[in-house]
């Protein structure tokens, strides 16, 4: 269990055991288990499809769960309808009540939880205050911008007294420099409120700005839980490390021979354990890619691999160039963007292997280092 | 096209020769006496003078008022209630849903024909279950409060449209208020009460007041058929009066007095209509 950093001053603890969750018949969740710490900020990433709503609902209560356990702050909160769970939830669309004005909104679960209506509008006017809306509070949601709905969002969920709030998504919907300032947003709020926090999105970025941890979903079952650096550096498997980063680390089969790594014939200098798997997948990313564009006559095999520039995207500083292999691999690394080369020239592409992982080409696993 | 308006013109000719100059016509012929006869003879205001004096006309008005806005009241209720029920969206319901649109494909007179059966105080089965549950309950049948309440009881059970028009907005709620509204901890009454009842306020509204004006113009075939507008006038309707004094009596110029209150109604309630849509709409 990792150490929940930050103040938690009423955060939630989260427990998951082998849940398993299915939807019209389909298994979407199998499996997965899963803690939070009070006041952590963990965020679930994969592809679309990968199950990362679908376990927020269940959370939420919203899914039945056909195997496993939940339990919030160590109650087991399955016999628990949705509501009572003490869970606040952000939506992809701020999903606010179209017929409420923006303090209505906030007051509405306040006051379905039993509230009396006074104190429920002191409270949703202390959290408007909180999150700068303190203006916006008399307006209907469509007279809003889409950062300003999200606001009052959250706002809603963190008007819940569990501690615990669950977002679905909640910055997808929005353009990148509202994202950003969203992210500094959630930031502050949850230090602010001390609140657990269960964030899924497809979005890389967001995941390793928002993470303490991130775990990557993918087909419902968790594939690695671990602070960003660690993802992104040592990533559990292959998924991981096409997921993370962008774009995702490079992987390239290599040959064996006996117990030596070969590329196209050139060794592979890398220490891996001593008993190796039928076939091996080189990692690397594609910043420890570093691409020769002079080829001169002196240039030689220790200069690294053979490659041909098939296309270059300028972004801004440098552009991303995608390099094909002797046999076709595709090979993905970064150049300044004044580096003189021509497109089709040929280069050669000097791993820096100290940087290399190795995994298992057919289970994926990461075997080395 | 410089004046896009200028293509509602033909729905607005059509407008005012079918409905514009008919009621103008209507309103310049209680001017007058005529039997559709003779030549119409000049009469003033004389209809006027006798409409407001006239006790029957203020009983079949009141009568009206109440026997429309009672089964609208009753219709808009037992649909809201139907289609609830349906919106949990099965199969079966489809079925359930062309039983109850069936009564629309029927004509008004088969209808109310049914009805008189149904209601029979002597032999039909409402009659029987009254008697079975109360001592000589089927003489309730006979009274004022009886035939009024039948009278409701058949305009307002006609709920097929309601029903699918209300189903309709109910599927056009965004599914994402009533899962906010479980994550907040909202039942299912307070679900009805606090998302669905109040953005279908705009519909129900709009069905009411339309529901309300085109049962107090047009809904004589029932009290025609079924109660012959009695027991003593109880369940005389308005549009009767009208008919009657225009096709039996041959009193057209009185009958024409009379329908022009009656689209002077009609056409107050549409303009509440306008208004309070207009504000249901801004509301929101």
């Amino acid at each position: 269990m990792s150490a929940a950093t930050g103040p938690a001053k009423r955060g939630a603890t989260l427990e998951i055991r082998d849940l398993r969750v299915e939807r019209d018949g389909d298994v979407i969740i199998d499996g997965l288990s899963l803690d939070l710490a009070a006041g952590e900020r963990l965020v679930l990433a994969g592809p679309s499809g990968s199950g990362k709503s679908t376990l927020l609902q269940a959370i939420a209560g919203l899914l039945p769960v056909a195997r496993g356990v939940i339990r919030i702050n160590g109650i087991d909160v399955q016999r628990q309808p949705a509501g009572q769970r003490g869970i606040g939830m952000v939506f992809q669309d701020a999903a606010l009540l179209p017929h409420l004005c923006v303090r209505d909104n906030l007051t509405f679960g306040l006051q379905a939880r039993g509230m009396r209506r006074a104190r429920a509008r002191q409270q949703a006017d202390a959290m408007a205050e909180l999150l700068g809306i303190g203006p916006l509070l008399a307006r209907a949601p469509q007279a809003l911008s889409g950062g300003e709905q999200q606001r009052v969002a959250l706002g809603r969920a963190l008007l819940h007294e569990g501690g615990l709030i669950l977002l679905d998504e909640p910055l997808s919907q929005l353009d990148a420099p509202l994202r950003a300032r969203l992210r500094d947003e959630f930031l502050r709020l949850q230090a602010a409120t001390g609140v657990t926090m269960l964030h899924v999105t497809h979005d890389q970025q967001e995941a390793m700005a928002l993470g303490q941890r991130i775990g990557i979903l993918d087909r419902g079952a968790l594939q690695q839980l671990a602070p960003p650096q660690t993802l992104y550096r040592e990533p559990a498997n292959t998924f991981v490390a096409r997921f993370l980063g962008n774009p995702g680390m490079n992987l390239i089969a290599l040959d064996r021979q006996q117990d030596e790594l070969l590329w196209h014939g050139a060794k592979v200098p890398l220490p891996h354990p001593a008993s190796l798997p039928a076939s091996v997948v080189l990692g690397i990313r594609p910043e420890d890619l570093h691409v020769h564009t002079a080829m001169s006559a002196a240039t030689t095999e220790s200069d690294g691999w053979p490659a041909q520039l098939r296309r270059r995207e300028p972004l801004g500083d440098r552009s991303l160039c995608y390099f094909d292999g002797p046999a076709g691999e595709n090979l993905q690394a970064w150049l300044p963007i004044d580096a003189p080369v021509a497109d089709a020239s040929r280069v050669r592409l000097q791993p820096d292997f100290s940087r290399a992982l190795l995994f298992d080409a057919v289970r994926g696993t990461r075997i080395a280092p | 096209m410089r004046h896009p308006a200028l293509l509602s013109l033909p729905l607005l000719l059509g407008l005012i020769a079918l409905i514009g100059l008919p009621a103008l016509g209507t309103l310049a012929l209680s001017g007058f006496i005529f039997d559709g006869l003779g030549a119409p003879q000049w009469a003033g205001l004389k209809h006027w003078q006798q409409l407001a004096a006239d006790p029957l006309f203020r009983q079949a008005l009141s009568n009206s008022l109440l026997i429309a806005s009672a089964s609208v009241a009753l219709r808009l209720v037992l649909a809201l209630a139907v289609a609830m029920l349906l919106s949990t969206g099965q199969a079966l319901h489809r079925g359930a849903l062309l039983l109850l649109l069936l009564p629309l494909a029927v004509p008004g007179l088969v209808w109310a024909t049914a009805w008189l059966w149904l209601l029979n105080p002597h032999f039909g089965p409402v009659a029987t279950l009254l008697d079975a549950l109360f001592f000589r309950g089927s003489e309730w049948l006979l009274t004022a409060a009886g035939a009024r309440s039948s009278l409701v009881l058949i305009l307002g059970l006609l709920i097929g449209e309601t029903v699918l028009i209300l189903l309709i907005a109910r599927r056009q709620i965004p599914g994402h208020c009533y899962i906010v509204a479980r994550v907040e901890g909202m039942g299912a009454f307070g679900q009805f009460r606090r998302i669905t009842l109040p953005l279908l306020a705009p519909v129900l509204l709009l069905l009411a007041l339309r529901d309300f004006a085109l049962t107090f113009q047009t809904s004589f075939l029932p009290s025609q058929i079924v109660t012959k507008g009695g027991p003593q006038f109880a369940s005389y309707l308005l549009p009767q009066y009208v008919y009657e004094n225009s096709f039996e009596y041959l009193r057209f110029g009185y009958a024409a007095a009379l329908s022009s209150t009656m689209l002077l109604i009609v056409v107050g309630v549409l303009l509440m209509q306008g208004l309070l849509i207009r504000r249901a709409i801004t509301l929101r």
